[in-house]
């Protein structure tokens, strides 16, 4: 199998869903909140006084008790942030790529072959594209398969339909896939 | 190749995530008075979430708020710095062989032109790049290659098992810890100039040359025949107004 082993420093040729956008929106959030701390508590230790735009907080705080509805307002807060923080994180999400079996040979030590999910809907496209009776085609990963959106020019699209479904898949079966992955043709 | 550590971020969050949920459970405890029904402490649901002893209030607390300032700004900093994606870094290792004239020391990156030449000649390949990682005894390989159309992929991956890493791991003398390799995909690429097979000029009105070189059935005389000098036929010859042809 062309997975990863264990006890190398090349990294992983397939990778899963960054979760990019969560952390970047948190580590701002985060940076505007110590900016601004950093501000009140400057401006409070030169002047004695908050700052203009923070003046509404003088005093907040005492007003902000465990049963009024600042308290549930901030438990409100604090129940989305973990709600934002775990979806992420136990969303699926699709591997960049598609693992292959490896070359038939003398193999020492790991393998792992690879091909990105955009290399492999263009091959299976332009082969499509090139078949008689396909107008356009357009491939996409979803998941474990390739599904295969094709407009024909027959007049029977359920003949196409088969002819394609079953050249496409013995196409994508002679790469070699690690794991099966079945192509899905949807004619129109 | 690029990339961020998603594994790190799932990390990064699952801890906010952490520390919602606790605030949020320390929320309801001090809120319904659970603590204190179990005999622990716990604030007076109608003190301030947030409170200052008199002495805290001065510049105490400016302090604070300074200090945590500058914690959450590095600590902002630092997950974003770490969303930048950075290159997997190679590593350049020396060979050396000692022959009985001399030594001879060869390093990766001449190595990678040597396997990316390789790569090349297999049939279907277009292009290729070569990174080294790990080290000289434990050497590690990432090999992008790109294949066209018209290629068999299987016997593309077999070539490169049987023929190119081999070769390496022979050059290396050490076997390879780990071998990446990336596949594209490419549309199959029109012949270039010198691959197509050109037939030579075939003058007028001569049969076709031989192919392969041979000189038979090429024409005595490369230049075209004559068709106005000499002999012409009665009825091109060029005629008197009574109709006779002249000399």
């Amino acid at each position: 199998m062309s997975k990863r082993g264990s006890g190398h420093h090349a990294p992983d040729l397939v990778r899963r869903p960054g979760r990019i956008v969560p952390v970047v929106v948190v580590a701002t959030i985060l940076l505007l909140a110590g900016i601004a701390a950093v501000l009140i508590g400057a401006t409070r230790l030169a002047t004695g006084t908050l700052p203009s735009w923070a003046s509404f907080l003088s005093g907040q705080y005492r007003s902000a008790t465990w049963d009024s509805v600042w308290g549930w307002v901030g438990f409100g807060i604090a129940c989305l942030v973990a709600l934002l923080c775990l979806i992420p994180i136990f969303t699926r999400g699709d591997r960049s790529g598609l693992h292959l079996e490896p070359g038939q040979g003398p193999r020492h030590g790991d393998r792992e072959v690879v091909i990105d999910n955009s290399d492999l809907a263009g091959w299976v496209e332009r082969w499509l594209d090139a078949e008689d009776g396909v107008q356009s085609v357009h491939v996409r990963r979803e998941g474990r398969r390739l599904v295969a959106r094709v407009s024909g020019t027959v007049s029977d699209p359920q003949v196409l339909h088969s002819r394609l479904d079953e050249q496409a898949n013995q196409r994508v079966k002679a790469l070699g896939p690690a794991d099966p992955m079945t192509v899905k043709v949807k004619v129109s | 190749m690029r990339g961020t550590s998603a594994a790190a971020n799932r990390t990064r969050l699952a801890f906010i995530a952490l520390l919602a949920l606790l605030a949020a459970a320390v929320f309801l405890i001090v809120r319904f008075g659970w603590a204190k029904s179990w005999g622990w402490w716990q604030p007076d649901p109608s003190s301030p979430v947030v409170t200052f002893t008199r002495d805290w209030r001065g510049d105490r607390a400016s302090w604070i708020l300074l200090g945590v300032g500058v914690l959450l700004i590095i600590w902002g900093l630092w997950w974003l710095l770490r969303q930048i994606p950075h290159s997997v870094g190679t590593s350049t290792y020396g060979l050396s062989h000692d022959g009985d004239g001399g030594s001879s020391s060869v390093t990766t990156d001449a190595l990678s032109k040597a396997v990316v030449a390789d790569l090349e000649q297999i049939h279907g390949v277009t292009s290729a790049g070569v990174k080294f990682l790990g080290a000289r005894t434990s050497p590690e390989l990432l090999v992008e290659i790109e294949i066209d159309d018209r290629a068999e992929p299987r016997a593309v991956l077999d070539a490169v098992e049987t023929d190119v890493l081999p070769d390496l791991e022979r050059c290396l003398g050490h076997e390879l810890t780990h071998a990446g390799i990336k596949v594209y995909t490419t549309a199959a690429s029109r012949p270039s100039v010198d691959q197509m097979e050109i037939a030579p000029a075939q003058p007028v009105g001569s049969e076709s040359p031989a192919q392969g070189g041979s000189t038979e059935g090429l024409p005595d005389h490369p230049m075209p025949r004559p068709t106005f000098l000499g002999g012409r036929d009665d009825a091109a010859r060029p005629r008197t107004s009574a109709g006779a042809p002249l000399s």
